[in-house]
């Protein structure tokens, strides 16, 4: 009986064990975007302006990604070999969009399979805070040029908290009507 | 069906039964706002000091004189603001979300006689009654005078609805469903109101927006023609006039002040932003 009682626990700490690593693969960085991009060698390495491939975010409301076919500008020759490279040029040959997953997502954010009333809509320009604010990208989305792993989840959350706390520290509205609509 | 009653120009008050009722809502809210008044006594002095800081007013006029009541401006805010359809059913239960809509205010006093069809939006009033009554400030008057609804804010007890004397806010009692690829054409900028929360006209403010962030882009002020609500837009006989009270300067500050001027249920003392006119 004791022997039983003890094989039946053996075998829910392997069931246990399972689910834990698949659950740990699933969660592994890299397998959330389609290409292992790394900032660091962008930003670090080579210098590259964030808004070189951001421009939107100088320009207008989203700041985008830009196209595959603009990155092979480097990479007809820079890292060739890599199979990370390899998989862009697939993509711009293709001339395909790369899926890229939106990580950072003001609401209504479908992400989130809890409850997210459909009626929290957020009026955000990047426009607005990179260009005329002269914000630095680092106050919303953390040390990004350092990362040398894809972005998969938020390093900073979009909380109105933190919107409100950088609006009041420099005499910007908090009118409620200026974020929600 | 929403009652036209309350809702006659102040002017044509006489002896008949509208009278007594105006009277009757008039009493009413000035033994209420005695009641409020202690607690809430700052209201009243806003505006003044608003004007020193040099932010806008932002008001409205419909020209009555000029209005046809063709509805464009109904139909241009239903599509501008995502406002659900409706159906036959709704409309017949006086659940039809319209934030700008006509109604038929018999026209007692008038030369024409008859009936007079008024485009009535938020009135967006000085001192607006439902901002009083919200428990939760989903509904609050925002620095430039325009009265805001926070739909993630709203708990949807109507309170607001029961207390607006013009009619003008709106429970969504139903899902927000559009038939087929229709919720496609949306207008990006609005959200559609889920299920169960008050919604109003906020003077398309998302328009503002885009009009500050336009401005701010080309390094200049924002102007009188960057900032157009849609019914303005739409309208086809240009009677509908909208701009910054606070300037004196402006149109819509020289309509409101014309000898034609005059606001719906001016005696209740709501102070409304939307004047309308008319020839005496
Ligand atoms: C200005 C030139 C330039 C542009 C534009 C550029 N890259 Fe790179 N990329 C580099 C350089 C330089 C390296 C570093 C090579 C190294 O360190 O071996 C690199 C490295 C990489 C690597 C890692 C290769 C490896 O395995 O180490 C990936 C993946 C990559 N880039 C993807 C992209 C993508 C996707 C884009 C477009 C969004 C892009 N790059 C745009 C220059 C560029
Ligand atoms: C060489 C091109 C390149 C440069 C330079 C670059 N990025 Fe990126 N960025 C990308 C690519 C490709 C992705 C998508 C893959 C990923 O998430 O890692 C991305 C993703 C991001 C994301 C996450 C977007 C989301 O979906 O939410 C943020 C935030 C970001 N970058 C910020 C920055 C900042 C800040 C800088 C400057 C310090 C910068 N990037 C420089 C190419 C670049
Ligand atoms: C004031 C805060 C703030 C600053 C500064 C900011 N971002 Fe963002 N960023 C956000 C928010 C909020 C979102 C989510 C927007 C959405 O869901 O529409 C976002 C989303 C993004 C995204 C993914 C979605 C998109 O818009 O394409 C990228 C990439 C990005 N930011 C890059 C940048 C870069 C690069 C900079 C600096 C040049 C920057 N951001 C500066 C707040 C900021
Ligand atoms: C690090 C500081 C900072 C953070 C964080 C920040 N903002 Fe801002 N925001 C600014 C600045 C600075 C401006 C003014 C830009 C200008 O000068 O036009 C601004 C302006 C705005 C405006 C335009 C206001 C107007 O008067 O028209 C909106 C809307 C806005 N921010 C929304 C947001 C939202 C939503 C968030 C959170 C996701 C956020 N902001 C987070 C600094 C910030
Ligand atoms: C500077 C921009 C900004 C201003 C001003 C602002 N909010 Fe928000 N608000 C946000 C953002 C971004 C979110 C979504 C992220 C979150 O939930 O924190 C949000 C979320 C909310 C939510 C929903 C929270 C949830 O999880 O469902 C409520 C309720 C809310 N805001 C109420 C208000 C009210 C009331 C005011 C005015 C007093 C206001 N907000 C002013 C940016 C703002």
């Amino acid at each position: 009986m004791k022997e039983r009682i003890h094989a039946l626990l053996g075998w829910l700490l392997v069931g246990l064990a399972v689910v834990g690593v698949i659950g740990w693969l699933q969660a592994t960085p890299g397998s959330a975007q389609p290409i292992a991009f790394d900032h660091q060698k962008h930003v670090e390495g080579a210098g590259l302006e964030c808004t070189l491939c951001h421009p939107g975010a100088r320009e207008g409301r989203r700041a985008g990604i830009v196209a595959a076919g603009e990155c092979m500008g480097c990479h007809a020759d820079a890292a060739a070999e890599s199979p990370e490279v390899k998989k862009l040029k697939a993509f711009a040959d293709r001339g395909q969009q790369i899926p890229w997953v939106q990580v950072y997502k003001a609401p209504p954010d479908d992400s989130n399979m809890f409850f997210r009333p459909n009626a929290v809509r957020i009026n955000f320009s990047h426009q607005r805070h990179v260009e005329a604010g002269a914000v630095d990208c680092a106050a919303c989305h953390g040390a990004v040029g350092h990362r040398s792993k894809p972005v998969t989840s938020p390093e900073l959350p979009i909380r109105m908290r933190r919107c409100l706390e950088c609006h009041r520290a420099r005499k910007i509205t908090t009118d409620c009507l200026a974020c929600h609509r | 069906m929403r009652s036209p009653g309350p809702l006659v120009d102040t002017r044509a008050g006489d002896g008949t039964r509208r009278g007594f009722l105006k009277a009757g809502l008039a009493a009413l809210a000035g033994g209420w706002a005695l009641l409020v008044r202690p607690v809430r006594g700052a209201a009243a002095s806003e505006p003044e000091s608003r004007a020193a800081e040099g932010l806008p007013r932002w008001g409205m006029v419909i020209d009555l004189d000029r209005c046809t009541a063709c509805q464009s401006c109904t139909a241009a805010c239903a599509v501008e603001n995502n406002q659900s359809l409706g159906s036959v059913a709704e409309a017949a239960r006086g659940r039809l979300n319209r934030w700008i809509h006509i109604v038929a205010v018999p026209d007692v006093g008038g030369e024409r006689g008859g009936v007079r069809l008024v485009p009535i939006p938020c009135q967006h009033c000085e001192n607006p009654p439902c901002v009083k009554v919200c428990p939760t400030s989903a509904t609050y008057m925002n620095p430039e005078g325009i009265v805001g609804q926070v739909y993630s804010r709203c708990i949807g007890c109507r309170y607001c609805v029961n207390a607006c004397p013009y009619t003008c806010k709106y429970f969504n009692w139903s899902e927000p469903k559009w038939p087929g690829d229709m919720a496609e054409s949306h207008n990006p900028d609005v959200s559609p109101r889920e299920k169960g929360v008050v919604e109003k006209c906020l003077f398309c403010h998302h328009r503002l927006q885009r009009a500050r962030d336009r401005a701010r882009a080309e390094g200049r002020r924002i102007r009188e023609a960057d900032y157009v609500p849609a019914c303005v837009t739409a309208c086809p006989t240009g009677a509908i006039g909208f701009g910054d009270l606070n300037d004196p300067e402006s149109s819509v500050s020289q309509m409101a002040g014309s000898p034609r001027a005059f606001r719906l249920l001016e005696d209740l003392g709501t102070r409304p932003k939307v004047a309308y006119l008319r020839e005496r």
